[in-house]
């Protein structure tokens, strides 16, 4: 059972290097990191020290404590997942109202042309 | 110096028909109310035509969708100060020679919002079934909602003063299907809608953004849910409490 934990923990070092270097090289943001982080950490602390692990699944009532892993696992994918579609609809109703501005930008820019033309005309008339 | 109404027709894929809109709307209304044309990116030649026509053009970079675009037309009509707003379809149902209907009752009622409605006094016995179904249920909600009586929630054909305007620029996630749900929202918030009879025609040439039992179903769950976002959003305060 413990090369269970094995693999969730050399698992764990490896997703936290990861993300460590994704945001050295800043390929991901600090912010966005963060989670991320303390996911991975979180995954690494439980594997590394399974008795807090196994106390706690008898705690809840899980048979085989690696279950527990997965329950963790699948509840904080979910909410990040969540969290995602959040911010992608928020990031889409500003791309919203930053093409309504651009247009209307646009539509001035093409008004004031068509005046300042009008206005050599006549100057040259 | 502009007039003091402007006319807002959003439009996507309408080449077949928009020609005919803007030259009825020439023909009935003259040189009086000004006409702002929103092309939704169209990809079947509007564009094109639309410089032909020689017609104050809002262009958007990609498609928006009826809402994104109509919002656009709130926008440019509100950064230029205009007082009255119209909103025209550019399918050709709706008719110029209304639009001095919808600007007496304003004159008469000085409600915020006017809806150009086809049901207020006649049956509704041309739409389809689940169409007549949709409408009558919207109905029974914003009377529910609200306490007021909308025959035709479902109309684009509205006349819009600047209060209700500048409400409507400054709403975030301004609704995919901007219907009941908008007029519940606005009766919500203390603005007053007046409904009269009007004319219609049936589209001109080409297929509606309704068309279809997917995009009729969809529109219909879309427009529920936003019913009960806004009756969570004001509840318990606000319902049967209007105030601005």
């Amino acid at each position: 059972m413990y090369w269970n934990y094995l693999y969730f923990s050399v698992i764990g070092i490896f997703f936290v290097v990861y993300v460590f270097k994704k945001v050295k090289r800043n390929e991901f943001s600090e912010g966005r990191s963060i989670f991320w982080i303390a996911g991975g950490f979180t995954m690494l602390c439980l594997s590394l020290f399974p008795v807090i692990f196994i106390k706690l699944s008898l705690l809840l009532g899980i048979v085989y404590p690696p279950s527990l892993l997965f329950l963790l696992s699948i509840v904080f994918v979910v909410f990040v997942s969540f969290r995602q579609d959040q911010e992608i609809s928020q990031l889409s109703e500003r791309v919203n109202e930053l093409a309504q501005r651009n247009a209307l930008l646009e539509q001035a820019i093409s008004a004031f042309r068509a005046e300042e033309r009008l206005k050599q005309d006549n100057i040259g008339e | 110096m502009h007039n003091d109404l402007l006319i807002i027709i959003p439009c996507f894929n309408e080449v077949h028909n928009i020609q005919g809109v803007i030259a009825d709307l020439r023909l009935v209304i003259g040189k009086d109310v000004d006409i702002v044309v929103i092309d939704d990116c169209s990809t079947d030649g509007t564009s094109k035509l639309l410089v032909a026509l020689d017609v104050i053009t809002i262009t958007l970079p990609f498609n928006l969708g009826y809402s994104g675009a109509l919002q656009t037309g709130y926008k440019y009509a509100f950064a230029h100060g205009y007082e009255q707003v119209l909103q025209f379809d550019a399918d050709g149902q709706h008719l110029a020679s209304e639009i001095q209907t919808l600007l007496n009752v304003r004159k008469q009622y000085n409600a915020d919002i006017i809806i150009g409605s086809r049901f207020a006094e006649s049956g509704r016995s041309h739409d389809s079934f689940l169409k007549r179904i949709a409408t009558s249920l919207f109905c029974k909600l914003i009377k529910i909602i609200t306490g007021e009586t909308i025959y035709d929630p479902t109309s684009g054909f509205q006349l819009l003063n600047r209060s209700a305007l500048e409400r409507y620029t400054k709403i975030h996630n301004f609704p995919y299907y901007p219907d009941a749900n908008i007029i519940i929202e606005m009766i919500l918030n203390g603005f007053s809608v007046k409904e009269v009879q009007v004319a219609m025609r049936d589209r001109q040439r080409g297929n509606s953004m309704h068309s279809g039992l997917l995009r009729q179903s969809k529109y219909m769950a879309t427009l529920f849910y936003s019913i009960f976002i806004i009756v969570l959003k004001y509840f318990p305060s606000k319902l049967h409490h209007k105030v601005r």
